[in-house]
């Protein structure tokens, strides 16, 4: 028992150290985390307050495997992984509950022409048509469509070559165009 | 309205520039083609727009506060695994003590004959006895057999037996000067218990005023064994009566009315 003792207060001082130096790596991280994980969550949530609720759940998650995290670098790609599950199970959540909620507003009134041109229609296009990409083309799509990414950095991000992120980016930008070409021409969409 | 075989053609015009020859070369001579491709670069210039500005705002400026706070809130020290199997493995080990503890508590309880207290010449109760008279200070072992019989020396500085009414074993208290005991001085200050059988305890009693006094009562102990009679076994004869029928509650207070 006092071979025990003596043995146990050493252990927890190193515990402790081990954890300070936890939390001081992860802070370096975390500024850098935080922005990513909440702009990739808004891409898809389009909500800033659930945004937000994503993104700080998906740095806690981070947290708390940190310490399994051989490499450092692989941080902001592993961030980028757990935030963008979190908020894709999140959009659908609130899919199903507003399918459920259907049936309660189908006598609401309808919005009128100039309500939806305030409503910022053309936002809510693009918005429908990336939901309706492909999870891996959409995700590139996004990560370059952040300001201060490059096509090298999302590749890193995404650990995939340089050109699997261009074709994808590029892919998505065409299929996105070709959902939306009918806002450009004379005939609307059926 | 462009024309229909290069329609197609125009989005990828659009994102790649030049990367159509045939198309490059149509471009010029065709001026619907060429208006269709200035609304499609329009149109992805907005898109390409629409998706930075969804992106483009960070979280507020108190999200990283709260964020910080939740992990100073999780991050209390970590143990090693190797402490958290020592903490778990003393957590079990004490639990199943306690486990025997209690088990053999409600043991005793449940033996008809419990310690009765015991109480020395003068009336007042030893540490050891004051403590077999608390259950919770009672030993399984000690508790499991009769209680002592406090042996002192009075006046005459002669050790006399306390008898008790309920079986319990002897407590010798060597306090005469003449024997071993008292003489030896590791033992000499000392007070120790005999614990004996019920049915062996006036031999035990003897043997100690034996050994106190230096000589034994041999035509006495003759004297006794030939006193001693056989007797058999007599069983009392059981009685077996009928039983009263008694009335319900109910039913009276149903013939009431």
């Amino acid at each position: 028992m006092q071979a025990l003792e003596a043995i146990l207060p050493g252990s927890r001082v190193q515990g402790e150290n081990e954890t300070a130096e936890l939390r001081r790596e992860f802070e370096e991280q975390l500024a850098d985390g935080a922005s990513l994980a909440f702009r990739l969550a808004m891409s898809v949530l389009r909500n800033h307050a659930d945004a937000e609720e994503v993104a700080q759940e998906a740095l806690l998650r981070a947290y708390r495997g940190f310490h399994r995290l051989r490499e450092r670098g692989a941080f902001r790609g592993w961030l980028c992984r757990i935030a963008w599950r979190l908020a894709l199970d999140k959009q659908r959540g609130t899919r199903r509950r507003e399918k459920r909620e259907v049936v309660a507003v189908l006598d609401t009134p309808v919005l009128n022409a100039e309500q939806i041109a305030i409503s910022n229609e053309f936002e809510g296009h693009v918005a429908e048509a990336m939901d309706e990409l492909p999870e891996k083309l959409r995700q590139s799509l996004v990560l370059a469509a952040i300001q201060g990414y490059t096509t090298k950095e999302v590749a890193e991000l995404l650990d995939l070559p340089e050109g699997t992120i261009k074709s994808r980016v590029h892919l998505a930008r065409k299929q996105m165009a070709e959902k939306l070409a009918w806002l450009v021409k004379d005939t609307k969409r059926g | 309205m462009a024309c229909e075989r290069y329609e197609a053609r125009l989005i990828e015009e659009a994102l790649a520039p030049g990367g159509d020859a045939e198309l490059t070369a149509h471009l010029p001579g065709c001026p619907d083609c060429h208006s269709e491709l200035a609304r499609q670069r329009e149109l992805q210039d907005r898109i390409a727009g629409t998706i930075s500005a969804m992106v483009a705002d960070g979280p507020s400026p108190a999200f990283l506060a709260r964020v910080r706070q939740q992990i100073d809130a999780e991050a209390s020290p970590r143990r090693a695994p190797w402490m958290q199997w020592a903490i778990g493995g003393v957590a079990v080990a004490a639990l199943a003590g306690f486990a025997i503890w209690f088990a053999g508590r409600a043991l005793l309880r449940q033996s008809p004959s419990g310690p009765q207290p015991a109480q020395t010449a003068g009336g007042t109760q030893t540490p050891q006895t004051s403590a077999m008279n608390n259950p919770a200070q009672r030993s399984p072992v000690s508790a499991n057999v009769p209680a002592p019989v406090v042996v002192q020396k009075n006046s005459a500085n002669r050790a006399v037996p306390t008898r008790h009414k309920a079986p319990r074993p002897t407590q010798v208290v060597a306090a005469n000067d003449s024997t071993p005991a008292a003489n030896s001085p590791a033992l000499g200050a000392q007070r120790f218990n005999v614990i004996i059988p019920p049915g062996q305890r006036e031999a035990v009693q003897r043997l100690v005023s034996a050994l106190q006094t230096g000589r034994v009562d041999v035509a006495g102990l003759l004297k006794q064994s030939e006193q001693q009679e056989m007797k058999p076994l007599e069983i009392a004869p059981i009685k077996i009566t009928p039983l009263e029928e008694k009335k319900t509650s109910g039913q009276s207070d149903g013939s009431h009315q």
